[in-house]
C-alpha cells in the first residue's frame, strides 16, 4: 500500500515556481531520502506535505485520504509528523515538555478538568508522562529531561526534536536534514535510530539529505528534486549514479 | 536540605507571611486603605484575567475593560431593572463575557495575531460608547442603586466584608490560574506562544487555544465586573474606557508577562504607586508611560526575578531553510 502520495503538485511564489508538476510515492513503512541541490524545493515540498504551504495545484494522499489544503495541526493529527531545518523546539521549555507536546493530540483534559485537577486528569497527565519520558529515551535523552531546551547542545537538539516527532506516535516522520552539523559518530547514531524508529516503532521515515553516504546507508527510495522538479527516482544505487543528479550536483559545486 | 528545598520551602514562609498579614490588615488599617487594598485585589483578578491573553498566550489585547463593563453592566442592569439576585446574575455574566469573546476573538484570531489589537481596542471603545448612549445602560450617568449582595445568607455591607471578599477571590483566581498554567490547556499555550508553527506541527490547532484564552480571560473579567458593580453600588462608562485597559495591561507587562507572582506584584504597584506620589496626580499617566517604557528597555522580562519571558510577538520564524533563511 502506498502511504503518501504526491499527485502534479505545483507550488509558486509570485513568478517563482518552487515545484513544478511533480509526482511520486512512498510506500508504507519505508525509508526514503529527497535529495537535490540547494534551492531544489525540499523543504517547500515538506512544507506542502504537512499543511504549512497550500499548493498552487495538485493532491496530496495520505494513507489513502485526501489532505490536500488541510491545516497543519489536523495533518499532524492524522499521523504524519515533523522537524524543522533549523531546529525548532520550545527554547525555554524543559526537553519533557517539549515531548509533552506532541501528547496533545492523544490527550483530552480542559479547562475544567485542569481547574478541578480531576482523577481522570491526573491519571492522563501521568500517563502522558511516562509516554513522554519513554520517547525521550528512545533517542537517549532520559538524563536531560528536565533541562531547558534551549541550553542543550547542538546534537541534543536534533535529537529532541526527532523525540518530540515520534512522541506524536505518527505513521511517517518527514526529517529536514537531520543530519546537519553532526559530527561522524553522530551520525552512525543518528542512521541507527532512523532505522530503529521503522523497525520498531513502525514509523516510516522521509528525510531531506545532503551527505550522500547516509542516504545510501539508510534510504531504500530516493526522490531527486533539481529546480522544482523529479529528475530521478528509485533504489539510491541508482539515483545517486544518475546522470542528471550528478549534473545537478557538479553545478552546485561549480557555482560554489 | 538542598539549595532549591530551601528556596522553595522561603518563598512558602514569605506567602504564608504575606496572607496573614493581609488577613489581619483589617484591624489596623483605616477604612480608607481597606478601599485602597480592595482596589488592589481587583486589580489582581483583572490582571490574572488578562494575563492568560497576554502572558499565556502571548496575544496583545488593548480593550480588555470591555469585558470588565459586561459583567458590571450585567449585574446592574439586572440587578436593578429586574431584580435579579446578585448570585444569579454571576452565571448571566460570565456567560455573556464569554460570547462576547467568541464573537470579537474568532474573527480577529483567523488573522495574524497583531489584528487582536486593533480589534480589541476597537471594540473596548464601541463597549463604552455603547453604554454611554443607550438607556437601558443609563447613557453618561450609568447605572445606580445597585443593591447590596446577599452571599449565602450573610449580607455584603462594610468595607471589611467588601476587603475580605475580594482577598479570598483574588486568591482562588491565583490559584485556579497556578493549575491552569500547569495543565494540558496552559502548556498548550505556551507552546503556541513559543512557536505557533512548531506547537501546530505536534497536532495543536493553535486558533482554537488562542480563542480559548481569549474566552478565560473575558470570563475573567466578567466576573470581577459584576463583584465590581455591587461593591461600588453605582457603574458609569468612563470607569472601563481605554486608559483602564492600558492600566491593567501595564500591570501584566510591569510584574513579568506570565509568571503570576510578578502579576500580582504588578496590579499592587498600579493602584500603590499612585498613592505614594499623591502630589503628582495629575502627572500620573504621564509616570506610568515613562516607566512603562523604561521597563521595555531595561527589563522586558518584568520586575519578578529570573525565568525569561519573551514580549508577545507577531510574525513566523522563516519555515524555509537553515537559520532564518
Ligand atoms: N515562503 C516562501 N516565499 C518565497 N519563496 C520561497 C518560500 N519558501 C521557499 N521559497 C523559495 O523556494 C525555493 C526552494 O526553497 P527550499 O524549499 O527551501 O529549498 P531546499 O530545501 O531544497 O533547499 C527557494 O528559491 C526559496 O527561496
Ligand atoms: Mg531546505
Amino acid at each position: 500500500m502506498m502511504l503518501l502520495e504526491v499527485e502534479r503538485l505545483s507550488l509558486r511564489f509570485g513568478g517563482l515556481e518552487v515545484i513544478r508538476d511533480l509526482s511520486f510515492a512512498v510506500p508504507a513503512g519505508t525509508i526514503a531520502s529527497f535529495i537535490g541541490p540547494n534551492g531544489a524545493g525540499k523543504t517547500s515540498l515538506f512544507n506542502l506535505i504537512t499543511g504549512f504551504y497550500r499548493p498552487t495545484a495538485g493532491e496530496i494522499r495520505f494513507a489513502g485520504e485526501r489532505i490536500t489544503g488541510l491545516p497543519p495541526s489536523a495533518v499532524a493529527r492524522r499521523g504524519l509528523a515533523r522537524t524543522f531545518q533549523n531546529i525548532r523546539l520550545f527554547k525555554t521549555l524543559s526537553a519533557l515538555e517539549n515531548v509533552l507536546s506532541a501528547l496533545h493530540p492523544r490527550t483530552r483534559s480542559g479547562v475544567f478538568a485542569a481547574l478541578f485537577r480531576t482523577p481522570g486528569m491526573r491519571r492522563e497527565e501521568a500517563w502522558a508522562r511516562e509516554e513522554a519520558r519513554r520517547a525521550l529515551a528512545f533517542v537517549g535523552l532520559q538524563d536531560v529531561a528536565d533541562r531547558s531546551a534551549g541550553t542543550l547542545p547542538y546534537g541534543h537538539r536534533r535529537l529532541l526534536e526527532i523525540a518530540r516527532a515520534i512522541a506524536l506516535r505518527p505513521k511517517l516522520l518527514l526529517l529536514d536534514e537531520p543530519a546537519a552539523g553532526l559530527n561522524p559518530a553522530e551520525k552512525a547514531a543518528l542512521a541507527d535510530l532512523i532505522r530503529r524508529i521503522r523497525d520498531e516503532l513502525e514509523i516510516g521515515v522521509i528525510l531531506i539529505e545532503h551527505d550522500m553516504r547516509l542516504v545510501a546507508n539508510v534510504s531504500e527510495h530516493v526522490v531527486a528534486l533539481s529546480y522544482g522538479e523529479k529528475i530521478a527516482e528509485g533504489p539510491p544505487a541508482d539515483v545517486l549514479r544518475h546522470p542528471k543528479v550528478v549534473e545537478a550536483y557538479l553545478g552546485e559545486e561549480a557555482v560554489g | 536540605m538542598t539549595a532549591t528545598s530551601f528556596r522553595a520551602r522561603a518563598s512558602q514562609g514569605a506567602t504564608a507571611g504575606l496572607l496573614l498579614a493581609l488577613f489581619l490588615f483589617p484591624r489596623v488599617a483605616s477604612n480608607y486603605w481597606l478601599d485602597v487594598f480592595t482596589s488592589a485585589f481587583f486589580y489582581v483578578i483583572l490582571a490574572l484575567g488578562l494575563n492568560v491573553v497576554v502572558g499565556f498566550a502571548g496575544l496583545l489585547d488593548l480593550g480588555y475593560a470591555a469585558f470588565f463593563a459586561i459583567g458590571a453592566y450585567t449585574t446592574g442592569i439586572l440587578t436593578t431593572v429586574y431584580h435579579v439576585p446578585f448570585l444569579l446574575t454571576v452565571p448571566a455574566a460570565a456567560a455573556l463575557a464569554a460570547l462576547s469573546g467568541v464573537v470579537i476573538g474568532a474573527p480577529a484570531l483567523r488573522l495574524r495575531s497583531d489584528y487582536l489589537a486593533i480589534v480589541t481596542l476597537g471594540f473596548g471603545e464601541i463597549i463604552r460608547i455603547t453604554a454611554k448612549n443607550l438607556t437601558l445602560t443609563g447613557s453618561a450617568s450609568g447605572i445606580y442603586g445597585i443593591p447590596r449582595p446577599t452571599v449565602f445568607g450573610h449580607a455584603l455591607k462594610t468595607q471589611q466584608d467588601f476587603y475580605y471578599l475580594l482577598l479570598i477571590l483574588a486568591i482562588v483566581t491565583y490559584l485556579a490560574m497556578r493549575r491552569l498554567e500547569h495543565s494540558r490547556v496552559g502548556r498548550a499555550w505556551k507552546y503556541i506562544r513559543e512557536d505557533e508553527d512548531a506547537a501546530a506541527a505536534m497536532g495543536i490547532d493553535p486558533f482554537r487555544y488562542k480563542l480559548l484564552a481569549f474566552v478565560v480571560g473575558a470570563v475573567v473579567g466578567g466576573l470581577a465586573g459584576t463583584v465590581f458593580a455591587v461593591r461600588m453600588t453605582a457603574i458609569a462608562p468612563e470607569s472601563f474606557g481605554f486608559m483602564q485597559s492600558v492600566l491593567i495591561l501595564l500591570a501584566v507587562i510591569l510584574g513579568g508577562l506570565g509568571r503570576l507572582p510578578g502579576v500580582v506584584l504588578g496590579a499592587f504597584l498600579i493602584v500603590l504607586l499612585p498613592e505614594a506620589m499623591r502630589e503628582f496626580a495629575s502627572w500620573r499617566y504621564f509616570l506610568f508611560g515613562a516607566l512603562l517604557i523604561a521597563m521595555m528597555h531595561f527589563r522586558p522580562e518584568g520586575l519578578w526575578p529570573a525565568g525569561r519571558r519573551k514580549m508577545p510577538q507577531s510574525g513566523r520564524a522563516a519555515l524555509n531553510g537553515g537559520d532564518g533563511r
